[in-house]
């Protein structure tokens, strides 16, 4: 176990090299940065100004270098729109991102693995129809689509739910079960057919015949050997969920850094844009690693 | 009547009075909150750094300026309470008294001369200088309560930027530092800073010792919506009171709403069609004067904002100082366009491009396609480059456009020489055209104290520009305002939304 651990960690160095090195060069090819953040009569001694003091008229590979020694002590820069330290400011933003990528996890896969078990138990039967009719709605709404959706009907049409924001419980719901949509469709479809695979195993076949209750063949038997595909499965989605919440923090206006990492690279706002790129990475790998340990954990064979 | 029971009677009175008290006390301390929504953010609420319009106009509810621009248009005295020109090129202010800052402290000439030698300053420049360099030189204080402004050289419009420079606190900005001061900043204004959530919203509360007296309502939130949709749901959804820049087609849908109306009124912002005349075929007049006879401005206008703008062949808006109103469009006439262009030497039209920003004016993407239209019936082929805004001004300021651009030109001060100084002096920057009888014009009218006169060499530089159609002349918008009826409150040309004006409608 501590190997797996010691191997994962020595990847993070690496994975965020490249990350930063691949961002860097984006951000800073799409022209002058400088023209974005002065005021659009400034002249050109203001421009000529405004670019020494904030280094860009330093060789490229200098500029990144420097970047990157000073990101090593953990200072980022300080975003050039916000006046405020970049790291600080995303981990700012980083709780709001957090509570509703947490949110939608839960709403999805509370509902998508019982339900998928079920539909598997009974399939060709009207709860199977259901799941699968989840399954399909779900893949094919576009979050932003549902959003709006879901505003004009529980929030304009029926004032149940606030309209956008952050605050209060309520308003979490609605952006959390728009994000969490596709997610449940996804992580149904998968339950759903694992299972089916595992109840046709001869295992499962024989712990019937032994007399089994039913409900433990498909819990202990057929469930427990389901768990590392959709674990695998779920853990890869997570981490898109994470990004993803940009759009559902848009239509909501959900103050989260999805967002403000986009503002940030329409901006060009670079000192914001790689501390973002810097968090999301480690986000990424730290769950990586808690899905490898999982299967650790769940599949003996692994632990030899 | 037994002492027993005049006992329980008074007591039953005394209980009832007491419940009638609390009932309505509450009443009486309810706070009044009025909401505004905008599209973005303010990166930080310190006017040398965000020059934003949004952000401007929720920093004018912070900070006063010396002279306040109103509603109707006129400028009053603010901070400034009196001013005189004893050389042409210095202006001597009087400052308002017994005028206290957010945190107590009191406002004097030293806040006024760090103020603004801090916004025109030349090393590490902010972003706000362009607006005050070439007018103010410098300002240093004679007295406590008297400041002296140098210029460079008479200016006709000091009065007219003096509207919009906020003044700061130099204590509070020396005590907390500049970035500190950008996030929680200290003003004279009716409202004052209470807390930030990015993102998500800006807290203001009346200022109780706001020099004006209290504002009438007690608490002012700006909430960041980027979302079109989502402002108007939050606007229906009552939880907003104050929405812009809505879509022309909503219109009939707020009007239908019994708890909504709409505020329209003239925007100082002024749209066109540029031509870069120094690259073929626009180094040809007769072409961009083709250009105008081909497109049916009243027809867009009707078509695409439902009626609201004003077509206008000027540079200078319906809506500020300078404009001239005898000014005639160029009349909508295909054929006369194709004579002019095979005059030039096309007769079968040519192909151009032209670059325009996606999302950022009020269907703007719908215009230019709008406008390719009607210029393909005269056989000029347009090919579009519509990026979203960052990109179109980034390749717009380095000058990186070979054909026409669709933009428009927002104003300040409510007068003209702004939009000269953005897009046609030669000096200051200017867009592609420009010319030197053009700048001796804009020259002769920053210096001309006289507003009659002034008025007449603005007439010549509009009738110059006309003649030269450097651009494709458009229209005027018109800014539309969503506003809930619980509030009383007319909209402004300037963009601006000042929240002292707005009461609760009875």
């Amino acid at each position: 176990m501590l190997r797996i651990i010691g191997s994962r960690l020595l990847q993070v160095p690496i994975a965020l090299l490249g990350m930063t090195l691949i961002v860097y060069i984006f951000v800073t090819a799409s022209g002058d940065p400088v023209l974005l953040l002065a005021d659009p009569g400034a002249s050109a001694a203001d421009l000529e100004a405004m670019r020494r003091e904030l280094g860009f008229d330093r060789p490229w590979i200098v500029q990144y270098l420097s970047f990157l020694g000073d990101a090593l002590m953990g200072d980022f820069g300080t975003s050039f729109r916000h006046r405020l330290p970049a790291m600080e400011f995303v981990l700012g933003q980083l709780p709001a991102t957090l509570e509703l990528a947490a949110a939608s996890l839960f709403i999805a896969t509370v509902i998508s693995i019982p339900l998928g078990i079920a539909a598997a138990r009974h399939k060709g039967r009207p709860v199977d129809l259901i799941a699968t009719m989840v399954a399909v709605l779900g893949q094919s709404m576009p979050v932003f689509w549902l959003g709006m959706l879901l505003i004009l009907a529980f929030a304009v049409a029926l004032p149940i739910f606030p309209v956008g924001g952050r605050g209060t419980f309520a308003h979490l719901v609605l952006p959390a079960v728009t994000l969490g949509w596709y997610f449940n469709a996804l992580i149904t479809r998968m339950v759903r057919s694992t299972m089916l695979e595992t109840l046709n195993q001869n295992y499962v076949r024989t712990a019937r015949a032994k007399g089994v209750p039913e409900r433990r063949v498909v819990m202990r038997h057929a469930f427990r050997n389901a768990q590392v595909p959709i674990i695998t499965v779920w853990g890869l989605q997570a981490g898109n969920l994470l990004t993803g919440t940009v759009v559902a923090e848009t239509v909501f206006s959900w103050p989260g850094l999805g967002r403000a990492s986009v503002a940030a690279v329409l901006a060009r706002d670079i000192p914001v844009v790689m501390a973002s790129v810097f968090v999301f990475t480690v986000i990424f790998l730290v769950i990586n690693l808690l899905i490898d340990l999982s299967y650790y954990l769940i599949d003996p064979r692994i632990r030899q | 009547m037994t002492l027993h029971s005049i006992r329980l009677l008074r007591t039953a009175l005394l209980s009832l009075g007491l419940a009638v008290t609390m009932a309505t006390a509450p009443v009486a301390w309810a706070q009044t909150t009025v909401t505004i929504a905008q599209g973005v953010d303010p990166d930080v609420l310190d006017p040398g750094h965000d020059t934003l319009i949004t952000s401007v106009s929720t920093m004018l509810n912070i900070y006063d300026t010396l002279v306040q621009r109103t509603g109707e248009g006129d400028l009053v005295p603010a901070l400034a309470t009196e001013w005189r020109f004893p050389e042409p090129t210095v202006m001597e202010i009087d400052l308002r008294q017994d005028v206290t800052f957010h945190d107590g402290s009191p406002f004097t000439a030293a806040d006024v001369v760090f103020t603004l030698n801090r916004y025109v300053r030349e090393e590490n420049p902010l972003s706000i200088r362009p607006q005050i360099a070439g007018i103010i030189d410098s300002a240093d204080a004679i007295d406590d309560y008297t400041v002296r402004i140098n210029m460079p050289t008479p200016q006709a419009t000091i009065v007219a930027n003096l509207a919009r420079y906020p003044i700061l606190s130099a204590s509070a900005f020396e005590a907390m530092g500049e970035d500190a001061y950008g996030q929680a900043p200290v003003g004279t204004g009716p409202f004052a800073f209470a807390q930030w959530d990015r993102n998500e919203q800006i807290v203001l509360e009346s200022y109780d010792d706001h020099w004006r007296g209290l504002a009438d309502i007690d608490r002012l939130v700006i909430r960041p919506i980027p979302e079109d949709f989502i402002r108007f749901a939050a606007l229906q959804a009552g939880e907003v009171d104050i929405i812009g820049n809505i879509a022309p087609e909503r219109v009939p849908e707020v009007e239908a709403d019994p708890d909504l109306r709409v505020e329209a009124v003239r925007s100082v912002r002024n749209m066109f069609v540029g031509m870069n005349p120094n690259v073929p075929p626009f180094d040809d007049v007769r072409v961009r004067r083709a250009m105008n006879h081909a497109v049916n401005v009243p027809a867009l206008v009707e078509a695409i904002l439902g009626g609201h703008g004003y077509p206008n062949a000027s540079p200078c808006s319906g809506a500020i100082f300078g404009y001239d109103p005898s000014i005639e469009p160029y009349a909508y006439d295909p054929e006369q366009a194709r004579e002019l262009l095979a005059e030039a030497g096309y007769p079968d039209g040519f192909t151009v491009t032209m670059w325009g920003p996606n999302g950022r004016y009020l269907k703007d993407r719908e215009m230019q396609e709008a406008i390719a239209g009607q210029l393909s019936a005269i056989g000029v082929r347009v090919e579009h480059h519509m990026p979203e805004w960052s990109e179109f001004i980034q390749h717009f300021l380095a000058g990186d456009i070979e054909g026409m651009y669709f933009i428009g030109t927002g104003n300040p001060i409510l007068d003209c020489e702004a939009t000269m100084g953005y897009r046609f002096d030669s000096r200051r920057g200017g867009d592609f055209y420009n010319r030197p009888e053009l700048d001796a014009l804009i020259d002769q009218q920053i210096q001309e104290l006289d507003p009659e006169r002034r008025e007449e060499i603005f007439a010549e530089i509009q009738a110059m520009i006309f003649e030269d159609a450097p651009w494709i002349f458009l229209y005027d918008q018109e800014d539309l305002y969503g506003v809930n009826n619980r509030i009383e409150w007319s909209a402004r040309s300037d963009e601006m939304i000042w929240a002292y004006d707005i009461q609760l409608a009875d």
